[in-house]
């Protein structure tokens, strides 16, 4: 993880979970080339700002979603006026026209995948695993911290694999196939399960325990209830679209955050604090802000269906600003 | 000490918080087959994945819920930190088609310790594995349900209650490796099956029967060849590191199954 300037603070982890949540919602939310476009030269100059080596190679990966989308919808859907050639009716599934508008909806749908390669390689890089594990909510906790611990020991692991490779390099094995992976393997599992051992005697030598604690059966009834309703207001939404279906959705996950939270949380102490400065606070609404008015304010002309006939997409005069302004949490990241 | 231990506790209300959120999880990835006369589109694709993410914190939520001992956390993570190793060097020297290394231990860790701990491990392992390879995205919430069905339902065959796992129980694992070789890719294709109109792709309105023909053509015309290769690779993988992973795992579930009581 590259460090922000000397003598900052960095910013929470919050913030740069609502900043590729915001991403993610925009990317997804408005299918327009335009947005596409822009989320995709945003995360560019988020890697910059925050300098994360190997811009150019991440760009070019995240290029291959537009280009193998845009090939593999044209290659599928035979639908649109501008028909770019015809391949015989015979050949399945991929005989028919090749239209434009396939190639656009296409590439359009790899272009916010392509984005969110980039959004999410700078979330990974600037939020620390440890702080976004202390974000879960007690319901989580315990699996938070199996991914945590598992973040810390898979460079360990691949270590111990090269010491195993020298270590048998030594007695004459150079694995050649699969076969010869064998004795790679045995030893590195076994280590590993050791090791697990060691750790979970640590972990109960320092008091951890995760017994039942009161009142927490009430909250995870809360958190089944939730998924319920939720379960309903999606199925509604995908049967009979609607405001109701979305309500029922919406109030269900909040239903299941809500219980997933009051779930009784240990008293424990930190050894490391992240705290949720103002900063934080101010550039969290900003981010969110623009989402919201990006999702609901503009969002009707935001939408941008380039079938039967292949049309420029829209781009609202509010939309460019809000999109500037998810720009701002790896601008002051970088000081 | 018992024979088949549970290393997570098999209460009622904990499998029933569960087997819902698995349940309704299953039933979002199959809905183009349940409710055929649903319309495609962007809005499926976020209601889905919304549903899918929901389920997943579900399964999660039953896992936090004083059902992981620290013994069960360090194996899992192990587990997992091992599994995302292998993902990592495939993302290195990618196999051929499909081909994934990850699968054949998530199979025999739920074979070994049963049902929940393999979903756990199948689901954990993608997530660990996309945050090592900067893989995370929409599309996450499909892989790790999907995974994490792969080691449930190794927790279900029969045989974990051997005092230790034979020939038989390797090569009926690396075939139900193959099986899940198909599976995992046929299950995925669906999460984006719905965005594509034409020959061989979904259609609203279509009956089950002829939605399950028009996907089963679209799967066998683009992805049942580089499936394959996974089905293969799961088996291989199984067949030639089966028998001493699943020894080694049998050996931890002997330790952790270990417990005295104070008279």
């Amino acid at each position: 993880m590259t460090q922000p300037r000397a003598g900052r603070r960095p910013l929470s982890a919050l913030t740069w979970l609502a900043w590729v949540t915001s991403g993610t919602l925009v990317a997804l939310g408005a299918r327009n080339p335009l947005v596409g476009a822009l989320l995709l030269a945003l995360g560019v100059a988020a890697m910059a700002l925050t300098r994360i080596p190997g811009i150019a190679a991440r760009l070019r990966l995240a290029m291959f979603f537009p280009l193998a989308g845009a090939l593999f919808n044209a290659a599928y859907t035979h639908v649109g006026d501008s028909v770019l050639l015809k391949l015989p009716e015979a050949w399945p599934v991929v005989g028919g026209s090749i239209t434009a508008e396939a190639l656009a909806y296409g590439a359009t749908g790899g272009l916010a995948i392509g984005a969110l390669l980039l959004w999410f390689g700078v979330f990974v890089s600037r939020a620390r695993a440890y702080d976004l594990a202390r974000l879960a909510p007690r319901a989580f906790e315990s699996v938070a911290l199996v991914v945590v611990i598992a973040l810390g020991m898979a460079p360990l692991a691949r270590r111990r694999l090269d010491e195993i490779r020298a270590a048998q390099a030594t007695r004459g094995l150079q694995p050649r196939g699969l076969r010869d992976a064998l004795p790679l393997w045995t030893p590195l599992l076994a280590g590993g399960l050791e090791q697990g051992a060691q750790l979970a005697e640590a972990m109960l030598a320092r008091g951890f325990v995760s017994a039942r604690r009161p009142g927490s059966r009430v909250a995870a009834l809360g958190v089944g209830f939730g998924l319920l309703i939720a379960a309903a207001g999606g199925l509604g939404q995908l049967l009979v679209p609607g405001a109701l279906p979305v309500m029922l959705l919406v109030a269900g996950a909040a239903v299941f955050a809500l219980s997933a939270l009051a779930m009784p949380r240990p008293t424990t102490t930190r050894y490391r604090n992240a705290p949720f400065t103002a900063r934080d606070a101010l550039l969290t609404t900003v981010v969110l802000g623009a989402t919201a008015l990006l999702l609901a304010g503009v969002g009707g002309r935001l939408a941008w269906d380039p079938y039967p006939t292949l049309t420029w997409p829209d781009l609202p005069g509010l939309a460019g600003p809000a999109l500037l302004a998810l720009v701002l949490p790896p601008l002051i990241e970088r000081g | 000490m018992t024979d088949r231990p549970a290393l997570l506790p098999r209460h009622a209300f904990s499998l029933g918080l569960f087997g819902l959120a698995a349940a309704f999880g299953g039933l979002v990835l199959a809905w183009p087959f349940l409710f055929p006369t649903l319309r495609g589109g962007g809005d499926t694709a976020w209601v889905t994945v919304s549903l899918l993410a929901l389920c997943l914190l579900g399964t999660f939520v039953d896992a936090g819920e004083g059902a992981l001992t620290p013994r069960v956390i360090a194996l899992l993570a192990v587990l997992v930190a091992l599994n995302s190793i292998l993902r990592f060097a495939e993302n290195a020297l990618p196999g051929p088609g499909e081909f994934s290394p990850v699968f054949a231990l998530i199979i025999l860790a739920g074979y070994a310790f049963g049902a929940r701990f393999g979903f756990l491990t199948g689901a954990l392992t993608l997530l660990v594995s996309a945050i090592i390879t900067a893989g995370v995205g929409p599309w996450l919430p499909y892989q790790m349900f999907t995974a994490g069905w792969v080691g449930l339902s190794a927790g279900w065959l029969p045989g974990r209650a051997a005092a230790q796992p034979g020939r038989r129980a390797v090569i009926g694992l690396m075939a139900f490796g193959v099986v899940w070789g198909f599976l995992y890719g046929a299950i995925m294709n669906l999460s984006f099956w719905h965005l594509y109109a034409g020959t061989g792709a979904w259609a609203p309105g279509l009956g089950p029967l002829d939605t399950l023909q028009r996907y089963a053509t679209f799967y066998a015309l683009t992805s049942a060849l580089p499936d394959a290769f996974r089905a293969l690779g799961n088996a291989a993988l199984i067949g030639l590191f089966g028998a001493p992973t699943l020894a080694a795992l049998w050996r931890t579930r002997r330790s952790l199954s270990f417990t005295h009581t104070t008279a």
